[in-house]
């Protein structure tokens, strides 16, 4: 038992949103000084916890403690007075403000109604110091580097007198190495007394950084241990409640020799990410190339170009020797062009929805003349629809279940339902298992390396490198619109991708 | 010389109720609540301020009780958008929509007429004399002899430059409708923000609307303020957001207004000249978004 | 932009008979206020509010002339309602309905009076026709500089009803004027051929009613069981879903945007053919603001969009009869309509606010 009194003690927590329990009388506390991390899959209820810890939603139940005074928290406002920052995955920043007025925001030194600016400006200096950083706060949010912006956030939450730190996901977005430079200044800060909560599902990083681990697996706590009496399977074990996830390279079949997809000297840009100059890579039938690189290095760009979404300047790209113009994401898929798109509640889903809809808009898109009066959602399309739900394991009630009530990984069985089921000769797939927990990621690999072994080409772009080397024959990094380096997917390692990333070139061996 | 004369203060008397509407509607594209309903809200600052400008027998009262009301009318409209989630798109059609009914309504019933309320009795707005710059040739036509709301107009424009940028105000509104998340985990009411821009909208508009009737002509008509509300709308899309290039819009709007009046009706007739304004905004408004070719500001959703 | 058409999310209700309860709540809340508005209104005329409802109902509704009569009215403002309909299926939230309606009154009255010898169906085939065209044409010329240019179909059809206006209230008191009428901006008035039959003497009911039928269950079919209308609803589901599953948006949405205009365009037909003989400036005053309405309430649905325009015909027979007997102004109808759509647009969001408010006291106890 701890002598030292908590800094934050959360009892009993409770939330629910209609049919889901999202937290289910969740307990932690937090010390002083400490580096908490809480872990849990996707859709455990870490993000719920934070948001009630920081006062953005209300708990049906339980109790919250700061300093062993109970405390009511209303909104946002009432937790930074109590003390609480918060760092969120998607950063509440407002990209035309510039650093100082993003951190002062809220609590703007002030005469008579009009901003001080000058005060404003003298007064980040402190927080700078503690963190560590220096850049120009006459700057615009929107035009620093994602690093950069995550400073920001910190310096938002110290500016304010924050003495207990949440960040959310902090390292879904950063390279190996500004991850290490985070973990450096989070030391820095819980040397300093601020104590910091920590949510990730990456458990490399928790061992490397954590104090003591609390584990959530569908919206309950699992205990809380100090680092030492962990390791990684069995936090794996905690959070999924199975003892046999395979966490190594996955069993490949051996692909052919001919080339499938060919692309040539290619340049092109999709706004607002860097411009791709002069790429050239070829992909053979059934195998699988991963994409990695700093979000904003062009990988979005080579996506947007493959499939259709952009109009190459310079170079061309060829599926099967049948080039794919640009013109139209309808003509790539005519050609044989499967996408599954990063963002899938946006791009690839249509969320209030029947699911049956969803799952049909490739085979409705084919249809012709007249024929496009006749009937859409036919027997033989529900038909065809319920085959594709049983053999993808999508878990809905009926054919009308829509979308946006089911979790990350049903969903994006469904997309993947739907575009594998029109046997593309090149998949393109951004983030395939963003927001997905576990035991989905491994059926959505699955069907991945099922279409792998029938001859198709597949690339997979993702921010996560444990995926790409697992799931991939080759990985190229991409550098400022350039592919930099190309790495043997069984051979090469994280700290080798990330220095690729950053754009330090390594000699030929 | 006298034609240009003339034409000039025709242009600041054309210019007011505009400017007036185009400033109201600035803070809610700030936050991205515009409100196409705002022609709605002059109709009834127009008829309001006729009808309790006859109930009291004084202008200034009937601006100042009618200002109230607006600003309550906008706390409402600002509550249903915010708390009660209503559309904002929804919310101006019916606030348009109703506002012609309900004052077709309120004309038969207080006054018993239909269509037209007009009375020597109605107190209007004096004009303001500048007496050094009365007499001065061009000038004089631009400075003197308007409603005090063209004064209020002009310095509206000044309060709500510098509030823009430089105020606590200015900055959340623009926070409020650029990324609510942040401002509220920044820990400031993003509703409270969005309600106060709503009651600046419905006061402003108000205004406009009670420049057109008891400012300049002392009645009221069914359909007198015949889009203006509209053509504001305009301006602050064109202009961006910026509150200087709301007032070159709007005084090159006022202006061409003026214009359309001098045009000798057997030369080009008077349904032609009127849909002027209007013809002018679409064209210009097509240009704007060809050149511009980012996603716009749509006055829909988010 | 979809959220306007579709279902609110709903904050989690109580348990139990709350549950079941609440969406009755959320659907009578919208009438409920409409009714309460009527009371109050002919209450403070000083008369009673009750029986005056009744006796206008039975002028609306009373007696088989008393529906054709009601259905007659209905039958343009149903069409420009339909029209309304399928362009918000696509996102598209035009309001240009008045314009449009106005263009295709024009051009039908002038078909109608200045086409000669053709045998009556050809005549006013002809007439509707030409008048679905031009005000598709429009509506569609509009629609292509939202999908192509990003100029907001808002405000540019807003401003766009202006023009038109100005245009065929031009174009009627000069070109096409008739110096013989009563009315200011009139034109000649159509030749027998261009009339549409009556089907009841002194109700106006003609066999337009029949085509406004086919409409009906053609837009039905179209919007909800079709492939065409499977692709509008995705559009206005999610364009993004949309263009990246391959679809041609900007094509699909122009194409709604002129099926659209050209249903306003038969609706301004229809009030010329089948009503009023020729084009007057005050045709149509207010009907395509009336179909803006009445197609968010049916939320872009058309069934319930029509049933809407039905309830709200009888709501205006009622009001012109109340307005007789209870000096009523008759603007009571669209007062009405007004305070229930606003109702309809608040109540989901009010309920939701008063069972999380009423949950959260029992929570935190």
């Amino acid at each position: 038992m701890t002598t030292v009194p908590s800094v934050l003690r959360a009892t009993a927590i409770t939330k629910r949103f209609g049919d889901l329990l999202a937290n289910d009388r969740v307990s932690f506390e937090v010390q002083p000084g400490e580096i908490h991390a809480v872990v849990g899959e996707n859709g455990a209820g870490k993000s719920t916890l934070m948001n009630i810890l920081f006062g953005m939603q209300r708990p049906d139940a339980g109790s919250i403690e700061i300093d062993g005074v109970p405390t009511e928290l209303h909104d946002a406002a009432d937790a930074i007075r109590a003390g609480i920052g918060m760092v969120h995955q998607h950063f509440m920043l407002v990209p035309e403000f510039s650093v100082t007025r993003n951190v002062t925001l809220g609590a703007e030194p002030r005469r008579l109604g009009f901003i001080d600016a000058k005060a404003s400006e003298r007064a980040l200096a402190e927080p700078m110091a503690l963190l560590g950083v220096q850049f120009d706060i006459r700057r615009k949010a929107r035009e620093l580097s994602v690093a950069q912006q995550q400073q920001v956030e910190i310096l938002k939450v110290l500016y304010r007198g924050a003495r207990i730190l949440i960040l959310d996901e902090p390292t879904a977005v950063l390279t190996p190495q500004e991850t290490a430079e985070l973990f450096r200044t989070l030391r820095s800060l819980s040397s300093s007394g601020v104590s910091v909560i920590f949510i990730t599902h990456k458990l490399r990083e928790v061992m490397e950084i954590a104090d003591r681990v609390t584990v959530l697996r569908q919206g309950r706590t699992q205990g809380t241990f100090p680092l030492a009496e962990v390791d990684i399977p069995t936090l794996v074990s905690l959070m999924t409640g199975r003892s046999d996830v395979e966490l190594g390279r996955l069993p490949r079949a051996s692909h052919g020799r001919a080339t499938r997809l060919r692309v040539e000297a290619l340049s092109g840009r999709q706004f607002p990410d860097s411009e791709l100059r002069d790429v050239t890579l070829h992909v053979r039938e059934g195998e699988i190339v991963g994409i990695a690189g700093v979000d904003g290095n062009g990988q979005n760009s080579l996506v947007s170009l493959l499939t259709g979404g952009a109009r190459p300047s310079v170079g061309s790209i060829h599926l099967d020797d049948v080039r794919l113009t640009g013109r139209s994401v309808g003509e790539h898929r005519q050609r044989g062009l499967g996408y599954v798109p990063e963002d899938r509640q946006a791009d690839g889903l249509p969320l209030h929805a029947p699911v049956v809809e969803a799952l049909a808009m490739g085979r409705l898109l084919s249809v012709r003349g007249l024929s496009l009066l006749g009937p859409a959602i036919t027997r033989p399309v529900k038909a065809w629809a319920r085959e594709m739900i049983s053999r993808f394991g999508i878990k809905v009630t009926s054919l009308d279940t829509v979308p946006d009530s089911l979790s990350g990984g049903n969903q994006q069985k469904i997309v993947l339902a739907r575009e594998l089921d029109a046997q593309p000769r090149l998949l393109v797939m951004a983030q395939p298992t963003r927001g997905v927990d576990i035991g989905a990621s491994e059926g959505i690999y699955t069907s991945i390396l099922d279409l792998a072994s029938k001859g198709a080409a597949i690339i997979v772009v993702s921010a996560d490198l444990d995926e790409l080397l697992r799931l991939t024959d080759r990985i190229l990094v991409v550098y400022r619109g350039a592919i930099v380096a190309e790495f043997a997917a069984a051979t090469t390692s994280r700290d080798e991708l990330g220095l690729a990333m950053a754009g330090v070139h390594q000699e030929a061996a | 010389m006298e034609w240009l004369e003339a034409l000039l203060t025709s242009g600041v008397r054309m210019t007011t109720p505009i400017l007036l509407a185009a400033l109201a509607c600035l803070p809610t594209l700030w936050t991205r609540d515009i409100n196409i309903g705002l022609e709605g809200v002059m109709i009834f600052g127009a008829f309001f301020g006729v009808a309790l400008g006859i109930a009291t027998g004084s202008a200034l009262t009937a601006v100042l009780l009618t200002l109230v009301l607006a600003a309550a009318a906008g706390l409402c409209f600002g509550l249903l958008v915010t708390k009660l989630k209503v559309d904002v798109f929804v919310g101006g059609i019916v606030l348009f929509v109703f506002a012609g009914a309900a004052t077709a309504y309120l004309l038969d019933i207080l006054f018993g007429v239909k269509g037209n309320l007009s009375d020597p009795g109605i107190p209007v707005l004096s004009s303001l004399e500048v007496p050094l710059f009365e007499d001065v040739p061009l000038v004089g036509g631009i400075v003197s002899g308007h409603s005090g709301l063209s004064w209020l107009a002009v310095i509206l424009a000044v309060v709500l430059a510098v509030a823009d940028r430089r105020t606590v105000v200015g900055v959340r509104f623009r926070a409020a409708g650029s990324h609510p998340e942040a401002l509220s985990a920044a820990g400031v009411s993003v509703v409270k923000t969005r309600v106060i821009a709503q009651v600046w909208c419905f006061a402003l508009a108000a205004l406009a609307g009670i420049e057109i009737s008891v400012g300049q002509l002392g009645l009221f008509t069914v359909g007198m303020v015949g889009g203006v509300g509209f053509v504001a709308l305009a301006v602050v899309i064109f202009a961006r957001g910026s509150v200087g290039f709301t007032v070159l819009v709007s005084v090159c709007f006022g202006i061409a207004t003026a214009v359309s009046f001098q045009f000798d009706k057997n030369v080009v007739p008077h349904e032609l000249t009127q849909m002027l304004p209007y013809a002018a905004a679409l064209i210009a408004l097509v240009f704007i978004s060809r050149r511009s070719r980012r996603p716009g500001r749509t006055l829909v959703g988010v | 932009m979809s959220n306007l058409v579709e279902v609110s999310r709903e904050a989690p209700a109580p348990h139990g008979v709350g549950r079941a309860l609440i969406p009755v709540i959320k659907a009578l809340v919208a009438p409920a206020a409409g009714l309460f508005v009527a009371i109050i209104l002919i209450q403070s005329g000083g008369f009673q509010p009750l029986p005056t409802i009744l006796v206008g109902l039975e002028y609306s509704l009373g007696s088989v002339e008393a529906i054709a009569r009601t259905v007659a009215w209905g039958l343009p403002l149903c069409v420009a309602t339909l029209g309304v309909v399928v362009a918000y299926r696509t996102g598209m939230f035009t309001v240009g309905a008045e314009g449009q309606i106005y263009v295709g009154a024009l051009v039908s009255a002038v078909t109608g009076a200045y086409v000669g010898g053709l045998v009556p169906w050809a005549h006013q085939a002809l007439s509707i026709a030409l008048a679905a065209l031009t005000a598709g044409a429009v509506s569609a010329g509009l629609g292509w500089l939202a999908a192509h240019w990003d100029v907001d179909i808002v405000l540019s059809s807003l401003l766009s009803n202006y023009v038109l206006l100005g245009l065929c209230i031009f174009l009627a008191s000069g070109v096409f004027n008739d110096p013989a009428a009563e009315a200011p901006g009139a034109t000649l008035p159509i030749q027998p051929s261009a009339e549409f039959l009556s089907l009841i003497p002194r109700t106006q009911l003609t066999v337009a009613v029949f085509l406004v039928a086919v409409l009906c269950i053609g837009a039905w079919w179209i919007l909800e069981r079709s492939v065409v209308g499977y692709r509008w609803r995705m559009i206005g589901e999610s364009p993004r879903f949309a263009t990246s599953s391959g679809m041609d948006v900007p094509r699909w949405q122009v194409l709604s945007l002129a099926v659209s205009g050209a249903c306003c365009g038969v609706a301004g037909a229809l009030l010329v053919l089948a009503s009023q003989g020729r084009f007057a400036s005050e045709i149509a005053i207010g009907l395509g603001w009336i179909a803006v309405m009445l197609a968010l309430m049916g939320r872009a649905k058309p069934l319930l969009a029509i049933l809407w325009v039905g309830v709200y015909s009888v709501m205006q027979a009622a009001s012109r009869k109340i307005e007789q007997v209870a000096d009523v102004p008759s603007d009571l109808a669209v007062l009405v309509i007004c305070t229930i759509l606003i109702a309809a647009a608040a109540a989901p969001g009010a309920v939701d606010l008063v069972v999380s408010t009423w949950r959260r006291r029992r929570g935190m106890a």
